[in-house]
């Protein structure tokens, strides 16, 4: 892959990148750091890829790896997003996703994972392979992660 | 809130412009990569063996310490082929392996390094006082009146030489650690 095609390819799957990313930073400076590092780990691995598994696939394993893998530099401040009152009621559509965005950030690492695939609307057979675990074991976490999210999202959690 | 809702929610995100990543500087960026960091900083040491067993081994011939300058061979290639097996080791993680496979190798990879930097420590603290004693050559030429104190030193230093590595480690990588075995015993663990 040449680094124009390599371009037109990481714009293709920017929005997957960044969202990604994005759940799991604190900051832009963070988000920044994250999505720069995906892109060079894929630009690094490009090589390797064989074709075994769907570009997406590929995409959200090395994103995730790289966020759930990350060293972060130091302390990071809490976004003043999360200071938000997350049970107000009539919420628009962008309250509604920083809720949403809040509560991720309150669930485990790990966890956050597993949901953000289902969120992003990936078949539990693949949840499996991104993830290394068992389709059964997926559905299962699946349930438990979605209970977990309505019950801080309804300020429960 | 019922469970679609939260696809439905999770479906504007794609509705927002991508900010966009800058390319260009991609290719001569430095990673930060947890294994990436730990390779580099492995690569570094092989680099410096490398340059300083060599100067050494020239060091003690020029001295005439013909004795010293034989250990010192023997001892530099074993940590360049110990190196080089290590860097092996860890290019064999790939950031493309399934979540739970990539965490586990992570984790795998700071405990050899801290195992390496255990023995490399322990190794270099007691070489080094030997050294600075003339320890080894008295006792080659069997000069050591008391041999007994000499171990009790060396083990004393050696036991040191691992409680200082395993406090820089616990500070530099203790977080670390704690998070991915967290990670990957959560992953895997069948509910």
């Amino acid at each position: 892959m040449g680094k124009e095609f390599f371009k037109v390819f990481i714009e293709q799957n920017q929005a997957i990148i960044n969202r990604i990313c994005r759940a799991y930073s604190n900051s832009n400076e963070e988000f920044k750091d994250y999505t720069q590092e995906v892109a060079l780990q894929l630009w690094k691995s490009h090589e390797k890829f064989q074709g075994n598994s769907q570009v997406s696939t590929w995409v959200y394993r090395v994103a995730l790896n790289v966020c759930l893998s990350h060293v972060r530099k130091k302390k990071i401040e809490t976004s003043p997003l999360l200071d938000h009152d997350v049970t107000q009621e009539n919420e628009s559509g962008d309250d509604q996703l920083a809720t949403l965005y809040i509560a991720l950030k309150r669930i485990k690492e790990s966890d956050r994972a597993i949901i953000l695939l289902y969120l992003e609307d990936k078949s539990y057979k693949e949840m499996a392979e991104i993830l290394g675990l068992t389709v059964s074991n997926v559905g299962v976490k699946v349930n438990r992660i979605k209970n977990e999210l309505k019950s801080i999202i309804h300020g429960r959690g | 809130m019922e469970e679609d809702d939260l696809k439905n929610i999770w479906k504007m995100t794609q509705k927002s412009a991508a900010e966009k990543t800058d390319i260009s500087s991609v290719y001569t960026s430095k990673s930060t990569n947890l294994i990436d960091k730990i390779l580099d900083t492995i690569k570094l040491e092989q680099r410096m063996n490398v340059i300083l067993f060599p100067a050494i081994v020239i060091f003690f011939g020029v001295l005439e310490e013909y004795l010293l300058a034989i250990i010192s061979l023997v001892l530099g290639i074993g940590a360049i082929l110990y190196y080089r097996n290590l860097i092996l080791k860890l290019n064999r993680s790939s950031v493309e392996h399934s979540v739970v496979d990539y965490l586990n190798e992570c984790y795998l990879s700071i405990r050899v390094f801290r195992r390496h930097y255990l023995t490399i420590g322990v190794v270099m603290f007691i070489f080094g006082f030997c050294m600075g004693s003339n320890l080894v050559s008295d006792l080659f030429e069997g000069e050591v009146e008391n041999l007994t104190k000499v171990v009790i030193v060396s083990i004393g230093i050696g036991v040191l030489a691992f409680i200082c590595v395993h406090i820089i480690f616990y500070f530099l990588y203790g977080k670390n650690v704690k998070k991915l075995k967290e990670s990957v015993e959560a992953l895997r663990n069948e509910e």
